[in-house]
């Protein structure tokens, strides 16, 4: 065995360990949380479920595939997604607007889509332009963006007697075949963009060797842009896939509900493809349906996080293992 | 009115965990590598750390334990950056998540337990917020006037070289790297041993490690303008309880120190450009 088999064998071996370890330390123990996911995979109506909640998670993945394969490392997805939902929420419950129901989903993710859009579009013009790190600038909008969310949930959108917002009309909720088909028809054209388009060479160049893509005259600064718009376009909808389908209202949030730091492990998980994040990101919303059904057992819901987290490392350590020399 | 003192002071707590994790991911960023998983490592101090304390009733364990935790977060980075040579952006970001989601697996076990103010105050000054200035001055020494400050420079500017010239450089950054760790995890343990009774609770980093390392950046680096920016941010934590006061919703005043960290990252990024001074090469390569 050469030392790329040895080591691939270990990352392997060690991230399986870590898993069960972590099993072990929930409140549920090893065979409650084995036997949570054995259900959520014996189930046809969890199953069902799942896709509800690979809306958000695989909408994030596809746009934060496009921007990794830049070297656009953004992490802002997971603001985009709650203003993304915090858009359609005012859309569908806040401005008097009646229309059909087929006409509203469409709509509800242009116009979250352009929100996640223009709050990616500030880390981008801040990298292109003024050379900012966009990971910090990215997670700071998070927080900003986290601020101003609470702050309409016990300010202006306030209803009823606890800090919550209006629901979305039961009209305009949407079920998993709108879920899934929105998911496709982002995935399959952010992978055409990325193939067959000049964009998607640029994008490419930039990612894979940044010098040559400047010394060839790419104009480096547009793509970053261009880049930032898109990642921050497909976050935005994955905000109205969420609050339309399983989440509904908003109530007052200690921390973001992290469906679009979810993405960012899907888009790694999926080797940064965004075909790749619908498989990826259907596996790990699976994985949250199971810490939903844990709760119950007293394990908290961000055991998922590091669950996902632990099988992401593993596969990252394993391909970069096999490459190791010797 | 308002009491100028006290936010000065407050500002200093608030500051000290912030320049502890800054100064650890300093040495980190010295040595040519980028730990982008401070958050993570952060909130697996604050968990362990309390639960240490919370078993024991011990402050130096439980900062012992807080420490030890993010050293062995920083272990995984460890084998996967130097060991296996996985991406360390990738693996960094992976650690923020594992450290949030390993801190409430460890945080739940504090639960139902009545805190118990574990620290004890020296006047307007605690030990750490004292610690963390000494620290600075002695790494501040141990970069600029030994021979292994020099080394660690070295190789933070110019790998290659610093191999053929037979630099230390794995050992120089795994230390490094272990040190950044324990730092994070010291600095996690003080959000739940000085501001909280001892008590952990969900979330409770709340963004702190990304702002730690924000501090680097806008410290330049160096152990004193890591004090100063860390000192600053710590200022605009203590500044926001002001703000409801003037009008401001409280809601939105949690926004506002993120809001200028950023602002602050734009102008001190614009500065650097402007001067052409530079950071530590290698990192510049990753980053840019």
């Amino acid at each position: 065995m050469n030392r790329a088999q040895r080591n691939s064998l270990l990352s392997l071996i060690s991230g399986i360990l870590g898993l069960i370890l972590i099993a072990y330390m929930t409140p549920a123990g090893l065979r409650g949380t084995f036997s949570t996911l054995g259900l959520v995979y014996s189930r046809i109506d969890l199953l069902e479920t799942s896709l509800l909640y690979s809306g958000p998670i695989i909408a994030s993945a596809i746009g934060l595939a496009l921007a990794y394969r830049a070297g656009f490392i953004t992490i802002g997805s997971e603001g985009q997604v709650l203003l993304g939902a915090l858009t359609a929420l005012w859309l569908t419950a806040y401005s008097g607007l009646h229309i059909s129901r087929s006409l509203m989903l469409p709509l509800a993710l242009l116009f979250s889509g352009l929100a996640g859009a223009l709050l990616g579009l500030i880390s981008g013009i801040l990298r292109a332009y003024w050379d900012v790190n966009e990971t910090l600038s990215s997670l700071m909008l998070n927080y900003i963006v986290l601020a101003f969310a609470n702050y309409l949930i016990a300010g202006p959108w306030r209803t009823g007697p606890f800090t919550q917002t209006r629901s979305v009309p039961n009209l305009y909720a949407i079920n998993k075949i709108d879920v899934l088909i929105t998911v496709l028809f982002l995935a399959f054209i952010y992978e055409f963009l990325l193939r067959r388009t000049k964009l998607g060479l640029a994008i490419e160049a930039l990612g894979k060797a940044p010098k040559a893509a400047y010394t060839y005259a790419i104009p480096v600064s547009s793509i970053i842009v261009y880049v930032s718009l898109l990642q921050g376009l497909t976050a935005g909808m994955g905000g109205a896939l969420m609050i339309m389908s399983f989440q509904r209202n908003m109530t007052a949030m200690n921390q973001s509900p992290g469906y679009g730091y979810m993405g960012i492990l899907v888009a790694w998980m999926a080797l940064i493809s965004p075909v790749g994040s619908l498989i990826a990101g259907y596996f790990f919303s699976t994985l949250i349906v199971a810490g939903y059904l844990l709760q119950s057992k007293g394990v908290p819901f961000n055991t998922v996080l590091l669950l996902q987290s632990v099988i992401v490392l593993t596969f990252i350590a394993y391909m970069a293992s096999r490459r190791t020399k010797g | 009115m308002v009491n100028v003192m006290s936010i000065l002071t407050n500002g200093l707590s608030n500051a000290t965990p912030l320049i502890l994790a800054a100064l650890g991911e300093m040495l980190v960023e010295r040595s040519g590598k980028v730990n982008l998983g401070v958050e993570g490592m952060m909130a697996v101090g604050a968990a362990a750390g309390s639960l240490a304390g919370v078993k024991w009733n011990s402050l130096a364990g439980s900062f012992l334990v807080g420490g030890l935790s993010g050293a062995l977060l920083s272990l995984i980075y460890v084998v996967a950056v130097i060991g296996l040579n996985a991406d360390q952006i990738v693996t960094g970001l992976i650690l923020v998540f594992m450290g949030i989601g390993l801190s409430e697996l460890i945080g739940i076990k504090t639960g139902g337990t009545p805190g118990t103010p574990l620290f004890p105050s020296l006047g307007p000054f605690d030990y750490l917020e004292v610690f963390s200035i000494v620290l600075a001055v002695f790494l501040w020494f141990l970069l600029y006037k030994t021979w292994t400050g020099v080394e660690l420079r070295a190789i933070g500017e110019d790998e290659l070289s610093a191999l053929e010239r037979g630099l230390r450089v794995k050992t120089l950054r795994v230390i490094s790297i272990i040190v950044g760790g324990f730092l994070a995890g010291v600095a996690g343990t003080y959000l739940s041993d000085s501001f909280h009774y001892g008590r952990w609770y969900s979330g409770i980093t709340g963004g702190m490690g990304w702002i730690a390392i924000g501090d680097v950046i806008l410290g330049y680096w160096h152990p004193f303008g890591i004090l100063i920016s860390g000192y600053f941010t710590g200022l605009l934590f203590a500044m926001k309880p002001l703000l409801p006061t003037i009008g401001i919703p409280a809601e939105l005043a949690d926004a506002l120190p993120y809001f200028l960290v950023l602002v602050a990252l734009i102008i001190v990024t614009f500065i650097y450009k402007r001067l052409g001074i530079s950071p530590p090469a290698s990192v510049w390569k990753t980053i840019r």
